[in-house]
């Protein structure tokens, strides 16, 4: 009798473990939005704006750890599965390929919005094989950095090609402690970022046809660029340490004064202006240097936004998608929180210059952005390049080979697509 | 009668943890074994097909693989290594130590409470070049002239390494500590009688009866040594030959979706470690003998 009761317990205890999962079905319409956590508050203004002017839809707002790398796994990990608790995903510019292929993006729809009104480096960043994907939410750029009161006491121009940069550096080097370039060595995202940006200075490119059609000039355009980086380390123009430089390692080091240059993304403009800077009022915004007759790109940061195939409510979802991607939002987020927007006429807004005079001159740089190879199986060539350039840099294995490796390696990765 | 039913009501009462022990613990372990035979890519799911011995094939010659298989090797050995000795050696001066010896493991075990993140973390400011202590330190002590580069190409591994000693020396202190006090003091009383000094004593008495202490310790930092992640992720992200297996194996899972090659890794890295600890357990078996 009382192993009969015992068993009842257990029994009913599994079920209640087991059973917890229903669903509630409703009239009201939710939607989930995920992406990268917002300090400023705007996104949550923007979304609960919306939401009253919406009755029947209710977006919640999902924040994700700061971490890109989180976010990624997080979101594969929700979308292998095939889940719907997320109708719309921020997503780095640099995914599109790989959730796009994977089908776990929708197309937007023709007519959402007007491919005219965006810059193009973002637009192409949300395509896949000239189908668009995504919306562009918020851009960044590689920016060249400079001690503007330095230049001006020594009389310098503004460095433009590689040799006036190191020039300009030799000149205004003389205290041992403050170096002349402090750019993202380490290996990570950032370093493929500087590589190419590297690459693209001195006129060459990884595009996946050349890579394919043109294998020799592209390895040794490859091999220059890692020399070049080399070199900057090797001549002391750069330090030692900006093989374990991230973003904010290399921000701090030129926000205390201690370099003259630096390559970083727009954020470092506040930073710099900031409390706790010691160059505040003393730097200025340039575009990357480069090889004379060629033209200095910067590399594509920033996070569009799409609609989850698995959405059970596509129709609202993306109509939340043009609102939030839309000039007003835009313009919110760039006077509240500085982020960098994607239409081309948030840039003359007067509100949003009066908020960040700077935009003006970032604008400039980014009429010349590109991309990083757009690929499904980019996580793999971003390793590849990686690893391959780190090398290179530390010295571990001559130049002339892992620019070999990498080129082959890359060859295999993009070169045949599924 | 009266204990066939209490046998069967047991056996009733065991069922759940049964069915838990084998869905969380057998279960997942048996299908990564199945997945190692596929090339399942978690985008695309429906192509998944049995491929056989291919992925076994592919790691036979993945070059990364042996590569961070000997990261993982060197960092084993050598981490694993000091943290006996340095382990032994607090262990020894905390049990001669009359006073304060409870203030004295609480303060040793600090490292070992920290969440490996949060130490790794402490250890990438304490460790950077520029507003690190250490240089700083060894600066104001005039011991170097140039910024060291701890975390740059030379010796990245090295100070993984170090951070690693720190954070578990204390774990295996604390086990030869338990071991030392479960030596009867008598033997050491006798010794003296018989005019030992103190080295043949360590010898003779400490060292054998500390064995299985020793061998247990050996046994659960190498194999969590052979795992390790977290330290490496957050002070070097894998670069400058640091990357080890677990790295390799996330990146393979998570960065490139790759389940299948994935799976084959880690049931490598499961044969690797399931062998090691086998082969400890043996020796500490014949050396019992």
């Amino acid at each position: 009798m009382r192993a009969r009761t015992t068993l009842l317990i257990v029994a009913m205890a599994l079920v209640v473990a087991l059973g917890g999962c229903g669903s509630d079905e409703s009239g009201e319409v939710t939607l989930v939005f995920a992406a990268g956590s917002d300090p400023s508050g705007a996104t949550e203004a923007l979304i609960e704006e919306y939401n009253s002017a919406h009755p029947g839809v209710t977006v919640e707002f999902q924040a994700m750890p700061a971490s890109t790398d989180t976010q990624h796994d997080s979101y594969v990990t929700y979308l292998s599965a095939r889940q719907s608790n997320v109708d719309i995903y921020s997503l780095d510019v640099i995914w599109t390929a790989e959730f796009a292929t994977a089908g776990w993006i929708r197309e937007v729809p023709e007519g959402l919005i007007d491919r005219e009104d965006f810059l193009e480096g973002p637009l192409v960043s949300a395509s896949y094989d000239d189908v668009l994907y995504a919306i562009p939410w918020f851009t960044d750029a590689g920016v060249l950095y400079y001690r503007r009161d330095l230049l001006e006491e020594a009389g310098l121009d503004v460095p433009e090609t590689w040799d006036e940069f190191r020039t300009a550096c030799d000149a205004l080097a003389s205290d041992p402690d403050v170096d002349g370039y402090v750019w993202q060595g380490a290996r990570y995202e950032g370093l493929v970022c500087n590589f190419l940006e590297f690459l693209w200075s001195i006129g060459g490119s990884i595009e996946p046809d050349r890579l394919r059609d043109e294998t020799p000039s592209v390895r040794n355009e490859v091999a220059a660029a890692l020399a070049l980086m080399k070199s900057l380390v090797d001549e002391g123009y750069s330090p030692q340490s900006v093989l374990t430089y991230k973003e904010e390692d290399a921000r701090r080091v030129f926000t205390e004064g201690q370099s003259i240059f630096l390559r970083n993304w727009p954020y470092a403009w506040s930073m710099a202006q900031g409390e706790g800077s010691k160059v505040t009022d003393v730097v200025g915004i340039a575009r990357l240097p480069h090889a004379p007759g060629e033209t200095p790109y910067s590399t594509i940061g920033g996070w569009n936004v799409a609609v989850s195939t698995f959405s059970k409510h596509p129709e609202e979802a993306f109509e939340f998608l043009a609102f939030i991607a839309g000039e007003r939002s835009l313009e919110l987020r760039a006077i509240e929180g500085g982020y960098l927007p994607t239409r081309k006429a948030t840039y003359a807004d007067p509100d949003v210059l009066k908020a960040n005079p700077h935009f003006e001159r970032f604008f400039e740089v980014f009429r010349y952005t590109r991309n990083r190879p757009r690929s499904p199986e980019y996580s793999l060539a971003s390793d590849i390049i990686q690893e391959n350039a780190h090398r290179a840099l530390s010295g571990s294995m001559p130049v002339e080979d892992a620019a070999d490796q990498m080129v082959e390696r890359l060859l295999d990765t993009l070169g045949d697509q599924r | 009668m009266i204990r066939g039913q209490q046998r069967r009501l047991a056996l009733w009462l065991l069922l759940p943890s049964l069915v838990f022990v084998t869905v969380l613990g057998a279960f997942p372990i048996l299908s990564q074994f199945v997945l190692s035979f596929t090339d399942l890519n978690l985008r695309f799911p429906a192509d998944r097909g049995f491929v056989g011995g291919a992925n076994y094939a592919r790691l036979v010659t993945d070059a990364v693989f042996w590569q961070d298989l000997g990261n993982t090797l060197l960092f084993t050995v050598v981490s694993v290594g000091l943290e006996l000795l340095l382990g032994l050696g607090a262990a020894l001066l905390i049990n001669r130590a009359v006073r304060g010896r409870t203030a004295l493991t609480s303060t040793l075990m600090m490292p070992w409470a920290l969440p490996t993140v949060v130490a790794a973390t402490m250890w990438s400011l304490i460790l950077n070049d520029r507003i690190g202590l250490v240089n700083s330190l060894l600066s104001r002590l005039g011991l170097i002239s140039e910024r060291v580069l701890w975390l740059g190409p030379k010796l990245a591994m090295t100070s993984v390494i170090l951070a690693d000693v720190w954070k578990t020396t204390p774990f295996v202190a604390i086990i030869l500590l338990a071991g030392l006090k479960s030596i009867p003091r008598h033997y050491y009383e006798a010794a003296e009688l018989d005019g030992a000094n103190r080295w043949e004593t360590f010898r003779a008495i400490t060292l054998p009866l500390l064995k299985p202490f020793i061998a247990v310790a050996l046994l659960f930092r190498a194999m969590d040594a052979f795992r390790i992640f977290d330290l490496v992720w957050v002070l070097t992200g894998g670069a400058s030959g640091t990357e080890t297996l677990s790295v390799y194996i996330y990146k393979v899972l998570f960065r490139y979706s790759e389940m299948g090659y994935g799976s084959t890794l880690t049931i490598a890295l499961f044969v690797i470690v399931f062998l090691m600890s086998l082969g400890l357990i043996r020796s500490m078996r014949v050396q019992a003998e």
